[in-house]
């Protein structure tokens, strides 16, 4: 069993990253002042957000594909939804994140309304990259396992990420990307501490709005600006090549 | 003072209406309707915006929410404007690269642009703003005096961002159905302009796709437009003077209003939804049946 369990190294990994980023919340760590703490708090709520914005973006995506059959109008009101989220702007979704999560459903200004917001930015992009890269697939196999009495969520969760874990990987890496990038949303609704994180409800500061306060209200914070842009530009050069490398390790055949 | 100036009158009265009713709304505002106290359109006192304030005074020019004047209209001209100049620029600077990239699909340059463009995308708005306060902004002030914030520089910075959107949008396009010009391509001599004539008349849904979704980016468009624009609440008279867009509005006003401006916030965020569903929609029919 342990041999098996070895080669996916992968799970390794994973299983890693979730310790210590639970570890962390034990122990928490003393970091005044520094930028270990946004740092933290930037992965662990674009990470979240990504992971909880893909599994409804992957069952939307198998509807698309025609393989999880909706009522009519379930169905046309899950394609007016991925269009719409598409052209909200990034500010008002900020809004509706700051007046759902943070007001409505009290979770005041924490990781966890920024995540969900961020879920609501990720949602269409994540949509429409699954639908792209896994429509061929899955259309095709769909239907012929349909006729094998293979379920569309059994066929959907169990078979197709057989094959395609590279491709998963690549949209779920653009999807880091994107909601990396995204300051609007988040600086409503994550508030502006720099302490480190000490708990799910706890206010972070993004690396992306850090970088937006250095660069217009800090006087002379412009040359820690540039430093962190270009930071968070190489880690966004590493995350396109990533998926393209490991897509040779994950992929089948 | 009531027969000094209208305005003055107007605003004075709006003054005292906010004020007795925060009197009023501290007494009784914990309950101030549940859920639809956090809608946009109603305060957490349980106010409505659109009841309390008269349309005189949302219709207006005249944003200074201190004193109880909350006009839209600044906001919205300044995002329109900045809409204006932005999309043609962007539109065909996009088409022209996304021209140029199908001319040369064979060679081994066009993979390398094209990666180039993804991961243009790919970068967040706010780090092109900082590279566009360190380049632009002087730019723009050397050559044409006075601050360098003005509606030229967030113009060139958002097409900075936009193009490459547009680019690998009408690339894509064109790629989809290139079966339908090859023929025409190598036939004919066509120039980039009948090119465009003939993809426009061909491909309308993927122009006008295209064009709505640019407007709702370019509208909706925050931080780059915050940094390049300078966000002085004036409609702007000239191309070299500042403006303040919508969501610039929204963006920095938000972290200290209260009451009835952060009422007057969401309204605005609430009509800037209604433009860009109104946009939005338009196309629907004619998108998802194509």
């Amino acid at each position: 069993m342990l041999r098996v369990v070895r080669r996916q190294w992968i799970l390794w990994l994973y299983l890693l990253m979730t310790v210590s980023i639970i570890a962390a919340f034990f122990k928490p760590l003393h970091f005044e002042h520094t930028t270990a703490g946004i740092i933290v708090g930037t992965i662990i709520t674009t990470v979240g957000a990504v992971l909880l914005a893909a599994l409804p973006a992957y069952l939307v995506a198998g509807v698309l594909a025609g393989i999880i059959r909706l009522p009519g109008w379930l169905q046309s009101l899950t394609l007016i939804s991925v269009y719409i989220l598409a052209g909200m702007p990034s500010i008002i979704l900020g809004i509706i994140g700051f007046l759902l999560f943070c007001n409505a459903l009290g979770f005041g200004w924490s990781m966890l309304s920024a995540m969900l917001t961020l879920l609501l930015l990720l949602y269409p992009t994540l949509v429409t990259a699954f639908s792209q890269m896994l429509r061929p697939f899955n259309q095709q196999y769909g239907t012929a396992a349909a006729s094998f009495g293979v379920g569309p969520l059994e066929f959907l969760f169990r078979l197709s990420p057989a094959y395609q874990k590279g491709k998963i990987v690549d949209v779920l890496v653009l999807g880091w990307a994107t909601s990396l990038g995204d300051t609007a949303a988040v600086m409503l609704t994550c508030g502006a501490l720099t302490a480190f994180p000490e708990s799910i409800m706890d206010s972070v500061r993004l690396l992306n709005f850090h970088v937006f306060l250095l660069a217009m209200e800090v006087p002379g914070g412009m040359p820690e600006a540039r430093s962190l842009s270009l930071l968070l530009i190489i880690f966004l050069l590493f995350l396109f090549i990533v998926p393209r490398v490991a897509q040779r390790y994950l992929s089948e055949g | 003072m009531n027969s000094e100036n209208p305005q003055a009158t107007a605003s004075s009265r709006a003054v005292v209406h906010y004020l007795r009713d925060e009197q009023e709304a501290s007494r009784g505002g914990a309950e101030g309707g549940g859920f639809s106290s956090v809608s946009g359109l109603k305060d957490r006192g349980g106010r409505y915006l659109f009841e309390e304030i008269p349309p005189g005074n949302w219709l207006s020019f005249d944003w200074r929410p201190n004193v109880g004047a909350f006009g839209f209209g600044t906001a919205l001209t300044g995002s329109f404007l900045l809409v204006l100049t932005t999309l043609p620029l962007s539109l065909l600077a996009g088409w022209f690269i996304s021209v140029q990239l199908v001319d040369n699909r064979k060679s081994w340059l066009n993979p390398v642009i094209v990666s180039v463009l993804e991961v243009w995308i790919s970068l967040p708005s706010v780090i092109i703003g900082v590279w566009a306060i360190i380049e632009v902004i002087p730019l723009v002030r050397d050559t044409f005096g006075g601050t360098g914030y003005s509606v030229l520089a967030a113009t060139i910075g958002l097409t900075i961002f936009i193009t490459p959107t547009c680019t690998l949008l009408f690339y894509r396009s064109y790629l989809t159905h290139l079966d339908q010009y090859q023929g025409l391509e190598s036939s004919f001599q066509m120039t980039v302009l009948s090119r465009s004539e003939l993809f426009i008349k061909s491909q309308p849904t993927a122009v006008i796709g295209t064009i709505n979704y640019i407007f709702c980016r370019i509208f909706g468009e925050t931080m780059v437009v915050l940094m390049l624009s300078g966000n002085s609440v004036q409609v702007p008279g000239d191309l070299l003077e500042g403006f303040r867009s919508l969501t610039a509005t929204i963006a920095l006003e938000m972290s200290y209003a209260t009451g009835m401006h952060e009422t007057a916030l969401f309204a605005l965020a609430t009509a800037a939804i209604v433009i860009i569903l109104t946009v939005l929609l338009a196309q629907y029919r004619r998108l998802t049946s194509a």
